[in-house]
């Protein structure tokens, strides 16, 4: 192919020797390629559905078996069959062709049947380099640490079978190893200098499928009682924050993502904005800055669909989206991978918002029962003013025997007349939503707020891991025209705010929270010794994963562009820079590489140097030794010249014909020695 | 003899069809990355980028430096395999894996540990009589991962080796014809006549005449009776013994298997051609200054070189003349 392309541009292209014959493989490179490729499709199980991946270790298992066999590739027909079939299957399983799954689906599949279909040694090459291209597509669905860690591996090890491939000899693993790890380790620092200054397009190609949502649990935008505690076990991370300065005491650790202020039978519903939210909106943002707040922070968020970031209330400030009215801040479109944001608050509610609408914020769909008016009743007669209502309806879930549970029962058609009156157990959904809508029958503006509240300090990162379990549902009420935060939760359990929500999971003991709480909370701030260095050690692996959120995952434009200010490479388009860079380093290159074949003289000896000082004495009188001349033929004439010294000059040549030219003999000291003592008289003439 | 190092200016080195599979997987790659905004990805894109790019250094300094040195090639007769010796030197610091030695159809493979020299002959078929050269040789390597591929400049060895006609038996010596050339008469064999000297396995070449039936009897052997030559007998191997209709190949192959047959017997022989005539003699320079005419006979390019004495390598008398 190439030939006729050198052809076609007119390129006279060496002569090419014959290829080389092809050499059979052995079972041991064979069952190597095999094992990657089981590897690969035991790994597509964590992001297919089963029944592809299955199917594909089926098919991988075949090809072991008819290598252990001692034969090559199945007949024609059945190859047939299975590739048709998992056409079908694909097709079936993902109703087409679009969306990442089915794509890499379509691309195991493809290996595997490729491997199953392989005799030739082209065959296996093209095996080796699919495997390369699904461990890089499995990034696409998880950029952690672990999972880049194992793709190097497997990396390693593709190039492992590709070295093994390539030599027609036998070579062990261990040589295999040797070679393909001196390749990819010399490789990684180019990859780095690559991946720091390759410039970073904002392209789209639109032949692919878009990225998918992770499956993972996400804040939704209504609040139904018993979503959040089916989340309560899900301590993987939702995101982490690094504060300038010291971070707030956990109490105070309240990360505000959505507000909702519909209710529709004891659930909640984010309210799409308004005209006049929006100018209040506008009028915010532009008083929004980085610099006001008492608390700084750099947030890296996981992947998430959802428009709404956590801040940290209230917000004043923030690099990324638009900060509502509600003081929830949103982004106009979701970003595919993690992504990382600054922002600044303060405890208190700063930026000015406008006034509310006070129809919304008291309007319930659910109606008291008897039951609960003669409450309400009762409260409105003894609490005159919202403060005092306030307290008295947080007295009386105090009071009562109200249960913070993790298992919340299930409700009925009366929610909240159950939940006040019959349950009574419930998670912070359920007596945020009685709560809120309790304040609202007395008449005090209130709403439901979402977010996380807490997190896990890490000592080692220095920064606060916000998990899913840490989400968390609170209310605000109006008083006096300024937003309150109530938390009823923490009037019924108040361990949840002040130690936060890793507390209450080592307090739960499955149905219940221990009874001994006290030595339980104890043994949970205070760890035993292995329980300690458990505890540090996952802090340190989720500090690495952080580091490398912070540093490669979230590496893109923006950081791109912070990382050439620093080097102080200021431009407007970093693009022209980086491509600049790029191609100024690759010119250094070929530079050095075409200096390096410049000849350079050769060094000269000691032994030449006081050579020479020895020549430069008969400048002086017109003396001097033609590079042609031998150091005897100089003598000779310099002997004519001056016979009176004829000793010394013999001397001296013949010392340094002996240095120069018999190592053996002749030493450096005496020559220098003599050379020093020697003193030109003047000359005597010849004739 | 000629010696070649191989250079920066004596290597080219393209992607092999791997290779370009490969960049196609980056070409993908790359879209992926770009497309989903994967930082991870990009990682991986760049890895494997910097994996190709080490992959092209080490292919190309597994061969450059590598040195290439062709000895003086035997001489043989038609139908053998043609042997030109070389040998590969690796004087530099660090292994070489997975050469291959390239020329014609012959291929082999090397490794060299450091500053280790392999000697290897290139064994190629021989289609025709006269001096046959060695084609150009080659070392070509894909080492490390097969996507790049390296070779060397072409390396004209100007090995040669000469090719004698292939011997055969068709006739055996005629008698009549040795008694009617201009050959001394003391000097001539007396075929049949000689002294007895003793029995030895039968080779090819025997007269059937000297095969001892009675031991193929006994011992399913057999075996030939052999003769003491006189003193001072000689034989003239003519070209005029064979009958004229004969065509010429044959009749070198004839002549040449008896001149291996008067220096198997060790009796002063002379080959005689139209044209010219070798003197009386034996022993190993003699018999191949004779296959030496014979290989050459016709070769107009080559007769004046013939009589200049036949020594085992024919190159390298080559640079005397």
């Amino acid at each position: 192919m190439i030939r006729r392309i050198a052809k076609f541009f007119n390129i006279g292209l060496p002569p090419m020797p014959t290829p080389p014959p092809p050499h059979k493989l052995s079972r041991a490179i064979l069952l190597q390629i095999a094992a990657l490729v089981l590897i690969a499709m035991l790994t597509h199980f964590l992001i297919a559905l089963p029944s592809v991946a299955a199917y594909a270790l089926f098919i991988c298992v075949f090809k072991i078996i008819l290598i252990l066999l001692g034969k090559q590739t199945p007949h024609k027909l059945v190859m047939l069959l299975l590739t048709l079939f998992s056409f079908a299957l694909v097709l079936v399983v993902y109703g087409g062709w679009n969306g990442q799954r089915a794509g890499i689906s379509f691309i195991a599949l493809l290996t595997s049947l490729k491997f199953l279909e392989s005799r030739a040694l082209r065959d296996y090459y093209l095996v080796c380099l699919l495997l390369y291209f699904l461990a890089a597509c499995s990034f696409l669905f998880s950029a952690s640490i672990f999972n880049i860690m194992m793709v190097v591996l497997f990396t390693l090890g593709v190039t492992i079978a590709m070295v093994r491939i390539t030599n027609p000899n036998p070579t062990p693993l261990k040589l295999g190893l040797f070679g393909a790890s001196g390749i990819v380790a010399k490789a990684i620092p180019l990859a780095v200098i690559l991946f720091l200054f390759f410039p970073r397009i904002q392209g789209s190609f639109g032949f692919l499928p878009s990225q998918e949502s992770s499956d993972g649990f996400e804040l939704s935008n209504s609040l139904v009682a018993g979503d959040f505690a089916s989340a309560a076990f899900n301590t993987s991370p939702a995101f982490r924050v690094k504060f300038e300065g010291p971070p707030p005491a956990n109490r105070n650790l309240y990360w505000r993502a959505k507000v909702m202020p519909y209710e529709s039978r004891f659930n909640w519903r984010v309210a799409p904005p308004g005209l006049r939210d929006m100018q209040t909106s506008r009028r915010m943002h532009q008083q929004a800055k980085l610099t006001r707040g008492r608390y700084r922070y750099e947030i890296l968020h996981e992947q998430t669909s959802d428009i709404f970031l956590p801040f940290l209330d209230y917000v004043v400030g923030y690099s990324e989206g638009q900060v509502l009215a509600d003081y929830s801040v949103f982004i106009r479109q979701a970003k595919n991978s993690d992504f990382s944001y600054q922002g600044a608050s303060s405890l208190r509610p700063n930026l000015p918002s406008a006034a509310p609408d006070m129809e919304l914020l008291l309007r319930t769909t659910l109606q008291p029962t008897a039951r609960t008016q003669s409450l309400l009743n009762e409260w409105r007669r003894t609490a005159p003013t919202a403060r005092q209502r306030v307290q008295l309806v947080l007295n009386h879930f105090r009071q009562n025997d109200f249960r913070y549970t993790l298992q919340p029962p299930g409700l009925g058609a009366r929610p909240l007349d159950e939940f006040m009156f019959e349950t009574r157990a419930g998670y912070c959904e359920h007596y945020a939503s009685a709560f809120t809508i309790l304040m609202r029958w007395l008449d005090v503006p209130a709403r439901i707020v979402t977010g996380y509240q807490g997190g896990e300090l890490n000592s080692v990162g220095d920064y606060i891991q916000v998990k899913y379990s840490d989400a968390h549902a609170w209310s605000e009420v109006l008083i006096d025209d300024r937003w309150v935060r109530v938390d009823p939760t923490a009037a019924v359990s108040p361990d949840r705010i002040e130690v936060g929500m890793d507390a209450m999971l080592a307090l739960w003991d499955g149905s219940e929270f221990t009874s001994d709480r006290g030595r339980a909370l104890a043994d949970f701030l205070n760890p035993g010794g292995l329980k300690r260095m458990y505890r540090s050690l996952g802090q340190s692996w989720d500090n690495l994963g952080y580091q490398w959120n912070k540093w490669i995952v979230n590496y893109n434009h923006e950081t791109q562009k912070r990382l050439l200010e620093n080097l102080g490479l200021d431009s407007h388009n970093s693009v022209y820079t980086l491509v600049g860079i790029l191609f100024a380093g690759s010119g250094l290159l070929i530079l050095l590489y075409f200096w390096q074949l410049v000849p350079k003289p050769t060094e000269l000896s000691d032994a030449q140097k006081t050579y020479l000082k020895f020549i430069q004495r008969f400048k002086r009188f017109d003396l001097t030794k033609q590079r042609a001349d031998t150091p005897n033929q100089f003598a000779d004439r310099a002997m004519k010249m001056f016979p009176q010294q004829q000793t010394e000059i013999e001397r001296i040549t013949r010392e340094y014909v002996d240095l120069r030219y018999a190592k053996s003999r002749g030493s450096l000291s005496t020559f220098k020695q003599l050379v020093k003592q020697f003193k030109l008289g003047p000359p005597t003439p010849s004739n | 003899m000629s010696a070649f190092t191989i250079g920066r200016r004596q290597l080219y080195i393209l992607p092999t069809r791997v290779g370009w599979y490969f960049t196609l997987i980056l070409i993908a790659l790359f879209a992926i990355a770009v497309k989903f905004d994967n930082q991870a990805a990009f990682m991986m894109l760049f890895i494997l980028a910097s994996v190709g790019v080490m992959a092209m250094i080490y292919t190309h300094n597994n061969v450059i430096g590598l040195e290439l040195e062709a000895q003086p090639a035997n001489s043989i007769f038609l139908g053998e395999t043609a042997c030109f010796p070389v040998t590969v030197a690796n004087d530099s610091e660090g292994e070489r894996h997975a050469v291959w030695l390239l020329c014609d159809e012959f291929h082999k493979l090397l490794a060299f540990e450091p500053g280790q020299r392999i000697a290897c002959t290139i064994k190629l078929p021989t289609h025709k009589r006269g001096y046959q050269a060695c084609p150009p040789i080659n070392l070509s390597s894909q080492f490390p991962i097969g996507i790049f591929f390296c070779w060397t400049k072409r390396f004209e060895s100007g090995q040669r080796c000469l090719v004698y006609p292939r011997p055969l038996d068709l006739m055996p010596l005629p008698e009549s014809s040795s008694s009617g050339s201009k050959q001394r008469a003391d000097a001539r064999v007396r075929v049949g006549a000689e002294d007895y000297a003793g029995m030895k396995a039968y080779q090819a070449g025997d007269r059937l005449r000297d095969i001892h039936w009675p031991s193929l009897a006994k011992t399913h052997k057999l075996v030939s009776i052999q003769y003491q030559d006189e003193a001072g007998s000689a034989l003239s191997i003519s070209w005029f013994d064979i009958v004229n209709h004969v065509d010429t190949e044959e009749r070198l192959s004839q002549l040449c298997h008896w001149v291996q047959q008067a220096e198997q017997s060790g009796v002063l022989y002379q080959l005689e051609m139209p044209g010219h005539s070798t003197d009386y003699g034996s022993g190993t320079n003699h018999y191949h200054r004779c296959l030496k005419v014979l290989a050459l006979w016709g070769n107009e390019q080559s007769s004046d070189s013939v009589m200049t004495g036949g020594a085992q390598n024919s190159v390298d008398e080559e640079q005397h003349a």
